[in-house]
């Protein structure tokens, strides 16, 4: 068993760095979305608790889990303004635009999506 | 080996890492130090029990269902890399720094998959995150490792003589 250092060591490290980096590249591939959807999960069933669209400015708040997020809606943007969970990752996550990216509150059990927008393939004709 | 590990996961429990790094699911992962070492001087299935053991013992006694099936993903994808890690580190073309970088990055995938499982695709986003803290956490724990195996190695060979 090989216990010093080695290239492979190195090419291994890297490689991973390398892949991490690239997937942080990947939201920014994607169109601007349209619509905002604001997902509660209690007891182990999801239901969508508010749509709206992501060009009308708005502020409202989530509660479940005991937990209450304030949402905010404004230039073209959407992002949790404040929560009081834990460990505020939601409110860390800041602002989501493009079709396809979320922010999860995981200890409230929130999920906020940003779906639609033009040449979105991945949404189903219709 | 069983015993090292829950004792690594406790030391991780009371030591809030959220204190340097505040983002959650970074973990240390010392305890993969006890089933590396299990896996590489004793066998594969004692391995593979260490493993299993300590991840549902410590999600009973520090976690939640929740926690228990994300380490689980994490635990069984990392445990899989061990297969490969063993192979290179014996012909010497790796040490354990990478063999725990491969265990790290497959935990943290594991992890994620296992969060898009309950909190829907969003979770990938997360993933870039996980992996790239995860590659000094594993380097560290290879280099410990690097020091470890050969002593861990005569103790347990000569226990079997």
């Amino acid at each position: 068993m090989r216990t010093r250092p080695a290239t492979l060591d190195f090419i291994i490290l890297a490689a991973v760095c390398a892949l991490a980096l690239s997937l942080f590249a990947l939201p920014f591939l994607r169109p601007q979305g349209q619509t905002v959807t604001v997902s509660v999960r209690s007891g182990g069933e999801t239901a969508v608790f508010r749509e709206c669209d992501l060009s009308a400015e708005q502020s409202f708040e989530v509660k479940n889990n005991g937990i209450v997020l304030t949402v905010t809606v404004e230039g073209g943007t959407v992002c949790v303004s404040h929560s009081d969970c834990d460990d505020r990752v939601c409110v860390n996550s800041g602002r989501i635009s493009r079709s396809g990216q979320s922010i999860i509150c995981a200890p409230a059990g929130v999920v906020i999506t940003v779906s639609g927008g033009e040449s979105d393939e991945d949404i189903s004709a219709g | 080996m069983l015993c090292a590990a829950l004792a690594f996961s406790y030391l991780e429990a009371i030591v809030p890492i959220s204190l340097v790094i505040p983002l959650p699911g970074i973990k240390l992962g010392l305890a993969n130090i006890a089933v590396m070492l299990a896996f590489f001087c004793i066998s594969p299935c004692d391995a593979a029990l260490v493993s299993f053991a300590r991840i549902s013992l410590s999600a009973l006694l520090f976690g939640s269902p929740v926690s228990f099936l994300f380490s689980l993903c994490g635990g069984m994808l990392a445990y899989f890399s061990l297969f490969l890690s063993k192979t290179l580190v014996k012909h010497e073309k790796m040490s354990f720094i990478g063999a725990s970088v491969l265990s790290s990055a497959l935990h943290g995938s594991g992890q994620i998959i296992a969060a898009s499982i309950v909190y829907g695709a969003g979770a990938f986003f997360y993933l870039p995150v996980i992996l790239l803290f995860g590659v000094p956490v594993g380097a560290l724990v290879g280099w410990l490792l690097n020091i470890l195996y050969p002593g861990t190695e005569k103790i347990i060979n000569a226990k079997n003589k």
